[in-house]
């Protein structure tokens, strides 16, 4: 016994030469020490292996414990996030990682959506951060450098907010001259009034489309809304009611609110979502029915819809909608002198005011789109 | 020495969780005036009024930030009466906390000196000293947060370093400005303007330092500020 205790004392050694039935304890004992060790190799080299298939990764990974301290990275994150390792083992990832917005979505805790951040070190990058939560509260947090794609949305947005700009002054003139024959067909030869008349009309869509594509441009350019105010929905859809009975009169618009509530936003954002939903509404339907515009509430999320009784979309074209220019039948488009931007631009101001586009349509009988905000507000002037 | 673990030896787990948390709430503000730094530097070179406007506005979030981590500092001052390396702590992050917000003043000065340049006439510099000296001030900065969050010593040393050479830049900026003022006469305004941004740059160097030498102070309890660069230097390495 006393040989017993004095090996198990003295991990490593082959065991003692004992006899009897102490013996087969011995074996026992030594075999289930030797498992115990196999096992262990195995799992570190696993563990090895999984750390060193991080560490190759070409993004920047950090484990972050529950508490906030960096418990591990690879040479990727000490390059992009301005971390040191082993170094900074234990320290808490915000104490290092100060960007505002950071802690501001690590204190949210909301990690659906990748978070977006504007490095100001010594390398101006633009990072994607992505947080998954393992395990009891630790976090893996995955930094990748998005600069190239960042710079190029960019490029892309300020080509399209130039050429338009900078073919708009040339349409004008163009557009000036055509008015001008035009209010003195008398002195045009006959042959040539109808040319000249589709001239104009086409001159204006393409300058209805340049305004469009201007406006989609800046909406998109703001990354976040520069104006918050509290928008009074109905009082939106009452301006709205009063600017269509002059441009469309004939045309009946029925608002039904059943709610008092407001959401945040842009006011000019808002209006000119909901007036290209109205428009596109009157566009696919008879003159003479009715186009019905709704604001309800269930719970905090209000829904504005605007629904017709007009031609509908068959579902294969719904997902598609919103694209830009997408057609769901080309021969329509110059009857109803649209420039195809209309739902790309509801569908920008929807998700910069956290709102979401719903399309529910039956072909023959009708559409309703629908505006979904997640968050509406009470507001002292809405009674 | 300090070292990292020190604050998680306490036996009292309240206590351990109230100094990280100072010492996190400091290094928060910290990122938020390095961000209205940044943005104040980019405001002005870029002529935007908007971003200008804005940094201005937040300018008051830093400085609720200082009041609520100075209040937290006494409570555990009158509460816990820290002692050796806790009282240093809590002593630093009093100071260092007076200089960042100092250095969010100077932030929303420079963006009220953006929206001056941006209304009255762009200098003819084409602001190249104050892009120099704004990524500089910026690094240092960075770096004296880092080394606070790392109490990381060779660090904080290299930024007081770096503070001469910031005021070389500085006073050579200052000289070429002078310049411009006597080639035009009508530019004198516009250049008056920047050499005030400048100005606000510079003294955002001399409070970085300052934290660099709080530092230093938090984690050998040497005290080694007024002195001249060299006993300085001369001094953290007798220590070390």
């Amino acid at each position: 016994m006393w040989r017993l205790q004095e090996w198990l004392q003295a991990p490593g050694q082959s065991p003692a030469d004992i006899h009897g039935i102490w013996g087969e304890v011995v074996a026992r004992i030594y075999k289930q020490q030797r498992d115990a060790t196999a096992n262990q190799q195995r799992l570190q080299s696993t563990v090895d292996y999984l750390l060193e298939s991080f560490a190759s990764m070409r993004d920047g990974v950090v484990i972050v414990e529950r508490d906030g301290g960096i418990r591990w990275c690879n040479e990727e994150a000490c390059r992009l996030l301005g971390l040191r390792f082993p170094e900074d083992t234990g320290q808490a990832i915000s104490n290092l990682i100060r960007h505002p917005d950071f802690s501001e979505y690590v204190r949210a805790g909301n990690y659906a959506e990748p978070l977006y951040l504007y490095t100001n070190g010594d390398l101006k990058l633009h990072l994607q951060i992505i947080i998954t939560r393992f395990g009891e509260g630790d976090s893996l947090l995955f930094a990748r450098d998005v600069t190239e794609r960042v710079k190029l949305e960019q490029m892309r947005r300020d080509f399209v907010g130039n050429v338009s700009h900078e073919l708009r002054t040339p349409l004008t003139v163009i557009t000036g001259y055509l008015d001008t024959f035009l209010g003195d067909t008398g002195r045009l030869p006959d042959n040539y009034v109808k040319p000249v008349k589709q001239m104009m009309q086409h001159a204006q869509r393409m300058e209805s489309m340049l305004k469009d594509l201007l406006w989609l441009s800046r909406i998109e350019s703001e990354e976040q809304l520069e104006k918050r105010d509290t928008v009074n929905v109905i009082a939106l859809l009452e301006e709205l009611r009063e600017e269509l009975s002059e441009s469309h009169p004939g045309r009946k618009l029925e608002l039904e609110t059943q709610s008092q509530r407001c959401v945040t936003g842009d006011y000019r954002q808002l209006y000119s979502a909901v007036s290209n939903l109205v428009l596109n509404a009157m566009k696919y339907s008879d003159p003479d029915s009715p186009v019905n515009v709704g604001w309800r509430q269930e719970g905090n999320t209000g829904l504005l819809s605007v629904s017709d009784r007009g031609i509908g979309i068959s579902a294969t074209h719904i997902p598609r909608l919103t694209e830009r220019f997408y057609r769901v039948d080309d021969s329509r488009s110059s009857v109803t002198g649209g420039t195809g931007l209309g739902l790309a631009i509801v569908k920008h101001v929807a998700a910069s005011h956290g709102a979401t586009l719903q399309i529910d349509s039956t072909p023959g009988s009708g559409s309703c789109f629908s505006l979904v905000f997640s968050d509406t507000t009470e507001c002292g002037y809405c009674k | 020495m300090l070292k990292q673990e020190d604050y998680k030896q306490h036996i009292s787990e309240q206590f351990n969780s109230e100094l990280e948390d100072i010492k996190n709430r400091l290094l928060e503000m910290g990122g938020k005036v390095e961000q209205q730094l940044s943005a104040a530097v980019d405001a002005l070179i870029d002529g935007d009024t908007g971003t200008a406007e804005a940094i201005i506005n937040r300018d008051h979030e830093v400085n609720q930030m200082e009041m609520a981590i100075d209040d937290e500092c006494a409570t555990i001052l009158a509460r816990r009466q820290p002692a050796a390396s806790d009282l240093r702590l809590v002593v630093t992050v009093i100071k260092v906390n007076t200089d960042i917000e100092r250095i969010g003043d100077e932030a929303a000065k420079i963006a009220r000196q953006a929206i001056k340049l941006a209304e009255e006439g762009m200098s003819p510099s084409n602001y190249v000293e104050v892009r120099h000296i704004g990524a500089h001030v910026a690094s240092m900065l960075r770096n004296a947060l880092d080394a606070f969050a790392r109490l990381d010593v060779d660090m904080a040393v290299e930024v007081v370093k770096d503070d001469s050479n910031v005021d070389k830049e500085y006073g050579s900026a200052m000289r070429s400005l002078v310049t411009f003022m006597m080639e035009d006469p009508r530019d004198i305004g516009a250049i008056l303007n920047e050499m005030w941004a400048l100005r606000s740059l510079e003294r955002i160097g001399d409070h970085a330092s300052n934290i660099a030498e709080h530092v230093v102070y938090l984690v050998r309890g040497q005290d080694v500020r007024h002195q001249s660069l060299e006993s300085f230097v001369e001094q953290v390495q007798d220590l070390s």
